[in-house]
């Protein structure tokens, strides 16, 4: 029965001349997620987001599909994104973010037709909003005015900037929305030179009015459904060790004032308010505040009346969060090993259920305002994001878009999920991907991805993308193992847990245990093997380069090379202690035993290292520690700098580039090929 | 009894005195007009581009145009569909009525873009490198037609017509502007060295226009000089597909006016294979464009016309054009022509109407055509039947239809009339139902006080009739005598009326201003037949002037509240060769304002691009013997001395349809001659200033005339534009 499954799915890609797509088109795969269900449910907007190489970014736009139609393009933001969609609570407007060449402001057009105005002038980017239930206003966050003083500073003394004290604080304001304003500019006032000296028909702007004052920032906010306050999460400041003290208040629209709800030590998240205004939603670490990176957090539900907590879905072993409490119930997407089905979340029993398990992975989803209709996006194992449809009451998935059909005529990555025992018995998961055109009989040499975080996750997918050319490698002749290692999201507390004092010195078990196995079935030609990954990822080859010599090439993509360094140059220092349980002062010993430079000594791998130039969650110190240790002890080694970059490579050329360097390193190494840099333009 | 009389009869107008306002100068920044009207296919919506104008960061002022959306079916406001500061126009609806077409203007060139009407927003469909313009659907809805202007430099091959560069052969030197910048680098070139370098080197230079090369006949463009010329082709551009567009017409030709046969196999459109530089050649003949095969051939040349802008009837049976004599080019009046769809001989269909015709469209049917026509101070809307027939007039009196389409029985029409400078109005053929669409105007206007025209005919010596018309002052009183404003047109072949949008917020603003007014068409205007615009043939001076002061002179013994002793003059123009023409030989005005104007016709023909006039209009050029006097005793500038009058003259800067010297001339003259004299130029403006310049200028212009005047006339009482 399967095996004809296979067959009729197979054949009518089997119709076309497949082709191996070349770098470039697998980075301008167009991309679709975000959907947005209209309050009576018949219309869908998404994001989609296509590669522009002419301005080298990504474009995100918004589109529309209405009654399960073909979608249509709405919005065409020149140079710059259109997102953030927000239908008016009538249904008649569609809102969004957009930087038209003043600031990110919020446009808004009909939703019958016609182009967007902006309906916002604020001095500082808008970076979100909300409408109010009643349609007549927006609720938006933005920065405060930037301080006069530090100009002035700067303008006498140059630049500088004492760590961790200098930032700019976010609030919440609202405005009037007029749906037919017009630009004041159409129509001026000559309130001053008017020869009649009488002040008509003027018309303005709406003003904004602060609802927030004080020395926090607000990270995040929910109008209540009955439209009389705002829900909003706030920490001291925006600095991103801050958030271990982010906090939950509400304020009040008619008189602006605020209340702490939730104020635990630890991070305090907003989720959602119940459909009667009566319960806020919201997850904690319930007052840890040295485990948090690791560990679930916890869902409650807050009682506004008298601010009682009750604790919910503590049935529910994964970190939990995105929940939508609707009036057909509380739904939120969570991973469950390398799937992610929809789960509904009784609000009465506080127990969670599967609520839609196909397609296979499910991540953001909006639900209409009766609670019967929802779109979400996601995917098979075998398809690019779509955008689906369905009702809640009777769940059968309808996808709109056909963002697959980009790759019907490439030769695809085939995936399949397997798992082995690592050295400690620990199971671990990971996806192998296989050419095409798989020949069982055949031994291939073994490239193996490392997934970042730690807690990330890897899943089958016909065309996985990043900086490296997997699909092209896959057809080049050669297996892909991409591991789950402990650590990684989608497989309980306790996993993620298993590399706590134990980081790289588990990881590599996990990896090398993974490479065993593939040996042991046959499948693979041991004496060809790399390794490659970026962040946790480029940390865990970077581990591999000096602790083993089972590859033949190896690429740190923005790693960490030694904790020390690592801890006291990131901006993120809490991580280190969490995992580690300790400081470099308090237990060197553990931070040796971690470290690649620990055991630089015995490093053989030749090692392309790969970082952003400013990174500031891996500092770039760590690439030239691998860099020197490597060159000191004789081991090739090369170190590409992608100039303006942070901790990762966002933008579509850099990618391309960074592509093109472990195309040559490991094609070099692993298959002793020369390959140059192809330069002018196609 | 009497005296309860007479509180009824106060008391409306004491309540008028109180909400009703006088119009005011920035009131011109409230006045919005529209253009390119067009009816959906399916009859139950219109798009029209809203031009509005606009003012930021104080004094910036400029224009927004945008597409609106209209309800025919029901009474919804009119929606704003497109937004922002870019200029949007000649919107095209697709044969599904799902898009709209329309022209942009965001960035250096003008594109095609595509706007969804089932939401969302537009996007650009070309990206042609000198722009598009004029887009035109297929009738199956996959192409859509439009044009660009390529220049000289960017034709390949030889013109059909003579070289016109003295002892230079064409493509002897590198086409530097034609060149990519390596390629650029790779020519030799040098100012010492041989000479074919040194042409090189000065080939170099001119492509920068550095300096620039002038070798044809027009070498004035509006505000440049043009020293390239350019020529229009049609391009295609399949919808929906990444391809450029394909160019259907090449070479060193010009295709405009173009339309898609129902079959969408051919193109029809008006061109001139030229034998001489198209600036010598100023006549178009029909032609055809086989779309698959890209071959054009001419379809139609009609003796004696030129011809242009022809369409197929609905059936496909028949095509309309324009025909406009080419003979006697000084009174040509434009004619309506129709030939069968297959070629053969055309006719000619309003030959006996006597005006020029405009705007021409078929009804469905394809029995009717319905036109707009300058008449008598109105533009009315009129239809004559496709065979030749009786002409019916449907709309205008004491008003003018601007822009109108058509479709099925529904005419939509924008409108001007005194009580609102523009309005648009849907009108059904059927029912003779009409009602306004919008209320762009009305808006702000309702609170207005306007003044009407009161309409006049004298009977000149010669038996010619002369219309004018008089406007009161606002807030006029029995028994008190105005300063009257003499407000002249130019062209000459220009007309005025109630009908006639251009002047309505001067001649109220200056009403409101407590002048009374009296404007006229003297012989040579347009819109009274061929014989009265030929009547200033060799006579722009005495003629006409003496319909304007008789005219005048009427007025004052009409109308006893027109003080006689505080006369002032105003025109731009052929109007302000009038000015200076009448203060030169008449001293009864005590101030004039002449703007814009032609004061030498000699040097005219230099310095204006509207030089053609000139041996037009006095039947000749300044080196023959018996047109030389004429010229000379025709020019205003010859009577110089002779102006007593104070006298505030106005040019823009960038005027090269009459060039600044002549104000220069004039000005400096009288300067010399230490008459009262004031000069003003407008940095950035052209000769179309008072009707689509910068609208902070037009303010300017208008109240630094009214100023002007000031100086010169005493009020009987504070004029209502000056009251708190």
């Amino acid at each position: 029965m399967k095996k004809i499954l296979l067959v009729i799915i197979m054949l009518p890609s089997m119709a076309f001349a497949q082709t191996v797509p070349t770098f470039e088109q697998v980075l301008s795969l167009r991309g679709a997620g975000s959907p947005v269900v209209s309050p009576d449910g018949k219309l869908v907007l998404y994001n989609v987001t296509t590669t522009d190489w002419n301005d080298n970014r990504y474009d995100t736009e918004l589109w529309i599909s209405r009654d399960g139609g073909k979608p249509s393009q709405l919005t065409n933001t020149a140079k710059g994104n259109s997102s953030n969609a927000a239908f008016s609570p009538d249904g008649q407007w569609i809102a969004f973010l957009a930087d038209r060449g003043s600031k990110t402001q919020i446009h808004v057009m009909r939703t019958e037709g016609g182009e967007a105005r902006a309906v916002t002038k604020e001095e500082e980017p808008i970076s979100a909003f909300e409408w109010h239930p009643s349609g007549n206003s927006f609720i938006f966050l933005k920065p405060e005015k930037e301080d006069k003083v530090r100009k002035e500073v700067e303008k006498r003394y140059g630049a500088f900037e004492t760590d961790d004290k200098e930032f700019t604080q976010s609030h919440l304001w609202q405005i009037d929305f007029v749906g037919d304003q017009l630009d004041p500019s159409e129509l001026p006032c000559y309130e001053s030179v008017d020869s009649l000296r009488i002040k008509t028909g003027c018309i303005m702007w709406p003003k904004a009015k602060k609802l927030t004052n004080g020395k926090f920032t607000v990270t995040g906010f929910i109008t209540s459904p009955d439209g009389t306050k705002v829900a909003y999460s706030h920490q001291p400041d925006p600095l991103i060790n801050s958030s271990v003290h982010a906090d939950i208040s509400i304020v009040e629209l008619t008189t602006a004032k605020s209340t702490v709800l939730v104020d635990q030590p630890g991070p305090d998240g907003l989720e959602d308010w119940s459909p009667d205004s009566k319960e806020l939603l919201y997850t904690s670490s319930a007052g840890d505040t040295s485990s948090y990176y690791y560990l679930n957090n916890k869902l409650f539900s807050l009682r506004i009346a008298d601010k009682s907590s009750r604790r919910l879905a503590a049935d529910f072993d994964e970190n939990i969060g995105g929940l939508k409490w609707t009036l057909s119930g509380i739904y939120f997407a969570a991973w469950n090993k390398t799937r992610r089905p929809l789960m509904k979340l009784d609000a009465a029993t506080g127990k969670t259920s599967v609520f839609l398990q196909t397609p296979e992975q499910i991540f953001g989803f909006s639900v209409s305002k009766s609670g019967d209709q929802m779109a979400f996006a996601g995917r098979n194992g075998d398809q690019l994001n779509e955008i689906f449809v369905t009702t809640t009451t009777n769940p059968k998935p309808q996808p709109i878009t056909r963002m697959t059909e980009q790759t019907t005529n490439w030769k695809v990555a085939q995936s399949e999920v397997i798992s082995w025992k690592s050295k400690d018995g620990a199971v671990i998961e990971g996806v192998l991907h296989k050419p095409a055109n798989y020949d069982p009989k055949k031994k291939y040499p073994l490239l193996v991805v490392i997934h970042g975080g730690p807690t990330g996750i890897d899943t089958p997918t016909p065309v996985p993308v990043y900086v490296y050319p997997i699909v092209q490698w896959l057809n080049k002749g050669c297996l892909v193992l991409r591991p789950n290692y402990r650590g990684s999201a989608g497989y309980g507390e306790k996993f993620r847990s298993l590399n706590v004092k134990n980081l790289g010195v588990g990881d590599a078990w996990d990896v090398l245990s993974g490479v065993d196995y593939l040996d042991k079935q046959g499948l693979i030609d041991k004496s060809k093997m790399g390794c490659m990954g970026w962040s946790q990822g480029g940390y865990i080859s970077a581990f591999l380069t000096t602790t083993s010599d089972a590859f033949k090439a190896i690429s740190v993509g923005a790693g960490i090379s030694d904790w020390m360094t690592y801890y006291v140059s990131t901006d993120i220092h809490p991580f280190t202690r969490q995992y580690l349980k300790s400081t470099p002062w308090s237990d060197e010993g553990m931070y040796k035993k971690s470290s690649p430079m620990t055991y630089i000594n015995q490093a053989k791998t030749p090692t392309l290292i790969q970082h952003g130039e400013f990174d500031r969650r891996v500092p770039i110190s760590n690439a030239y520690q691998l860099l020197q240790g490597l060159r000191d002890k004789g081991v090739k080694a090369e170190l590409v700098v992608y100039k303006g970059f942070g901790h990762g490579i966002t933008k579509p050329k850099e990618r391309l580039a960074a592509t093109w360097h472990n195309w040559q390193w490991f094609n070099k190494y692993v298959w002793g090929e020369q390959v140059e840099l192809p330069v002018g333009t196609k | 009894m009497k005296k309860i009389l007479f509180i009824l009869l106060l008391l409306p107008g004491l309540l008028g005195a109180q909400t009703k306002r006088p119009i005011v100068a920035s009131d011109l920044m409230k006045i919005i007009t529209t253009a390119g009207t067009q009816i959906s296919p399916d009859g139950s919506k219109a798009v029209t581009v809203v031009v509005r104008k606009a003012v930021k960061n104080d004094n910036e002022y400029y224009y927004t145009r945008h597409l609106y959306l209209l309800d025919l079916m029901g009474t919804a406001a009119p929606v704003q569909l497109t937004f922002g500061d870019k200029n949007d126009g000649q919107p095209a609806w697709s044969p599904d009525g799902k898009h709209i077409a329309f022209v942009r203007a965001d960035g250096e060139k003008s594109q095609i873009w595509l706007l969804p009407m089932n939401g969302g927003e537009a996007h650009a469909i070309t990206k042609e490198e000198y722009g598009a313009r004029g887009p035109v659907w297929s009738p199956d809805g996959k192409r859509i037609l439009f044009s660009a202007s390529i220049p000289f430099y960017a034709i390949s091959g030889k013109t059909p017509w003579t070289y016109e560069r003295p002892g230079r052969t064409q493509g002897d030197e590198p086409n530097f502007k034609n060149m990519k910048a390596d390629e650029k680098k790779k020519m030799t070139t040098s100012p010492d060295g041989s000479l074919e370098e040194v042409r090189a080197w000065l080939a170099k230079n001119m492509s920068e226009s550095n300096p620039r090369v002038l070798l044809r006949q027009n070498l004035q463009g509006e505000l440049n000089l043009q020293p390239d010329e350019e020529f229009s082709h049609l391009f295609i551009k399949t919808v929906g597909s990444d391809e450029k567009a394909v160019q259907i017409t090449s070479g060193f030709q010009n295709f405009n006016g173009a339309e898609w046969s129902a079959d969408g196999k051919t193109i029809l459109c008006q061109s001139r294979a030229y034998k001489l530089h198209p600036d010598r050649e100023r006549d178009n003949d029909l032609w055809t464009i086989d779309v698959d095969s890209k071959t054009a051939k001419e379809f139609l040349t009609m003796p004696g016309y030129s011809v242009n802008n022809p369409g197929y009837s609905p059936d496909g049976t028949q095509i309309l054009f324009y025909a406009v004599p080419n003979q006697n080019r000084h009174a040509t009046q434009v004619q309506l022509a129709v030939v069968s769809a297959t070629g053969g001989k055309p006719t000619v269909l309003t030959a006996t109407f006597d005006r020029d015709v405009s705007n021409a469209i078929w009804s469905a049917d394809s029995k009717s055509i319905y036109f707009a026509a300058q008449t008598d101070g109105d533009i009315p809307l009129y239809s004559i039947p496709a065979k030749g027939g009786t002409i019916s007039k449907l709309i205008g009196n004491d008003s003018g239809v601007n822009d109108f389409d058509m479709r099925g029985d529904k005419i939509v029409y924008s409108l001007t009339e005194t009580k609102n400078p523009w309005e648009l109005y849907l009108f059904n053929i059927k029912d003779k139902s009409n009602r306004a669409l919008t209320q762009f105007n009305e808006s702000w206007m309702k609170d207005r006080q306007v003044s009407a025209p009161k309409e006049y005919w004298i009977t000149r010596p010669d038996g010619s009739k002369v219309q004018y018309w008089v406007q009161e002052p606002v807030g006029k009183k029995d028994g008190m005598k105005y300063p009257t404003i003499l407000n002249i047109h130019g062209g000459p072949a220009a007309m005025w009326g109630p009908g006639i949008f251009s002047m309505w917020h001067e001649y109220q603003l200056e009403n409101s201003w407590g002048y009374g007014l009296v404007y006229c068409n003297p012989r040579g205007s347009g819109g009274y037949g061929d014989k009265f615009k030929k009547g200033n043939f060799k006579d722009w001076g005495n003629g006409p002037a003496s319909d304007i002061l008789s005219a005048l002179d009427d007025a004052v013994s009409k109308n006893s509240w027109i003080d006689k002793d505080q006369l002032v003059v105003e025109g731009g123009s052929y109007a302000g060769y009038m000015v200076a023409w009448l203060v030169g030989h008449d001293n009864r005005f005590k101030a004039a304002n002449a703007q814009r104007g032609v004061y030498d016709l000699t040097t005219f023909l230099g310095e204006g691009n509207a030089w053609n006039l000139v041996h037009n209009d006095f039947g000749g050029f300044p080196w023959d013997k018996e047109i030389r006097p004429l010229l000379d005793s025709e020019s205003p500038y010859t009577y110089v001395d002779k102006i007593n009058t104070p006298l505030l003259i106005i040019h823009g800067d960038q005027d090269l349809r009459t060039g600044v010297i002549q104000s220069e001339m004039l000005y400096k003259s009288l300067k010399i001659m230490n008459k009262p004299v004031e000069y003003i130029r407008y940095p950035k403006e052209g000769h179309e200033l008072t009707r689509s310049g910068n609208p902070g200028r037009m303010m300017d212009h208008m109240l630094r005339v009214i100023e002007f005047f000031e100086r010169y006339v005493k009020h009987p009482e504070p004029p209502p534009a000056t009251l708190k």
